[in-house]
C-alpha cells in the first residue's frame, strides 16, 4: 500500500514544538496588522462561542434562552527552526471576553501589548488585566502609525501607571523586521524572568 | 422513541460533544496535534463528520487552533473532540515545552533575531 504522497519528513513526528506569544491590545491598536506582519502563512481567524454569563452557570438549560456570542480571534505563525514553531494571537478587544483571554494566555511565553498614544484609554484593560489578573511576563510597545512617536515614552510610562518592571518599546509594527524586535523584547523579558532569582515568599 | 434530529452545522457544541461541556486536560490553542504518520481511512469513515475533519486535518501536524480554523469548528468543540480522538490514541499530542523553559526561551531568540 503506497505511503501517502512523497511524505518523508518522518522527523515530523515527535519533536516538534510549539510557542505562543499573545498580542493583546485596545480595538484597532493594530494586533491583527504585527500578527499578519510576521506570519508566514495569512492570519487564521478561530471562532470560540461564549455565553453572556458563562462565570455563572454551570448547566446549559434549554429551557433558558442564553444570549451566545462568537469571539473570533486572529493568530498567525512564525516557524523558528527546524522543530519549533511560535504561534503569535491576537487577543479579542472586547473587554467582556475576559475568560477567553485567561484561555489565550494560559501556557504562552509572554505578551505584546500594544498602545496607540492618541487613543491610549483603548489599552487600559488590556493593561490591567496582565497588571493585576495574568501571570506571564509582559510588554507594552507604542505603535507608532505612520513611523511617528507622538510622546516621550516616559509620559506614556506615566499616563499607563506602567509599573517599572515592565519593559516598554516603541516600533512601527506594519514593519516585519519591527515584529520582530518587539517579539524579541517579550522573549529577553521572560528570559530575565526565568533567570531572576526570585525567594519564594517575598510580595 | 422519537429519534434525535441528525447533526446539523447548526446544533450547539454540546450536542456534537454528547452533553460534556468540559474536558479533563484542556490542550492550548497552541498545542500541536497530528495522526503521528498513521491514518486509517475506514475508522475516518466510521466517525461523525466532526471529528472525521479533525482527524483528516491532523495528518498534517498542526495546533488545536488551526485545527479550529480549518475545520470550522470553535474552539472549546474542537479541544473535547481531539481529547476524544486522543483517548482512543488517534491523536497525539506533540512534545509541549514548558513555556519558561530557558531552551525554549533561546532557541525563540535565536529564531527571532534572524528576522530583524
Amino acid at each position: 500500500m503506497p505511503a501517502s504522497s512523497d511524505s518523508r519528513d518522518s522527523h515530523l513526528t515527535g519533536q516538534m514544538t510549539s510557542a505562543k506569544i499573545v498580542i493583546a491590545g485596545g480595538f484597532g491598536v493594530g494586533k491583527t496588522t504585527a500578527v499578519e506582519a510576521i506570519s508566514e502563512i495569512p492570519a487564521i481567524r478561530t471562532e470560540s462561542w461564549m455565553t453572556a454569563a458563562a462565570a455563572q452557570i454551570d448547566r446549559l438549560d434549554p429551557g433558558i434562552d442564553k444570549v451566545t456570542t462568537t469571539v473570533a480571534m486572529d493568530f498567525g505563525r512564525v516557524t523558528i527552526d527546524d522543530s519549533l514553531v511560535l504561534y503569535l494571537f491576537g487577543t479579542p478587544g472586547q473587554p467582556r471576553f475576559w475568560p477567553m483571554w485567561d484561555d489565550l494566555v494560559r501556557g504562552a511565553v509572554g505578551a505584546l501589548v500594544l498602545v496607540d498614544t492618541n487613543h491610549l484609554e483603548n489599552s487600559f484593560a488590556a493593561v490591567n488585566y496582565f497588571e493585576n489578573d495574568a501571570d506571564v511576563p509582559w510588554i507594552v510597545c507604542v505603535n507608532l502609525f505612520h513611523g511617528i512617536q507622538t510622546h516621550e515614552l516616559s509620559e506614556v510610562r506615566e499616563a499607563l501607571t506602567l509599573p517599572p518592571h515592565v519593559p516598554l518599546i516603541a516600533a512601527d509594527i506594519r514593519e516585519p523586521r519591527n515584529v520582530a524586535h518587539a517579539l524579541l523584547a517579550v522573549v529577553n523579558h521572560a528570559t530575565e524572568r526565568v533567570t531572576a532569582v526570585v525567594p519564594s515568599g517575598v510580595g | 422513541m422519537a429519534r434525535r434530529p441528525g447533526l446539523h452545522w447548526k446544533v450547539r457544541p454540546y450536542m456534537t460533544a454528547r452533553g460534556r461541556t468540559s474536558s479533563r486536560s484542556p490542550l492550548l490553542m497552541h498545542t500541536l496535534v497530528s495522526t503521528g504518520n498513521r491514518y486509517d481511512p475506514v475508522l475516518a469513515a466510521s466517525m461523525t463528520p466532526a471529528s472525521r475533519s479533525l482527524y483528516e486535518q491532523a495528518r498534517r501536524m498542526c495546533s488545536v487552533a488551526e485545527l479550529s480554523a480549518a475545520c470550522n469548528l470553535p474552539l472549546g468543540l474542537t479541544r473535547l473532540l481531539i481529547n476524544d480522538l486522543l483517548k482512543i490514541g488517534q491523536l497525539v499530542v506533540h512534545d509541549a515545552r514548558p513555556s519558561q523553559d530557558l531552551a525554549l526561551l533561546e532557541r525563540l531568540r535565536a529564531g527571532l533575531l534572524r528576522l530583524t
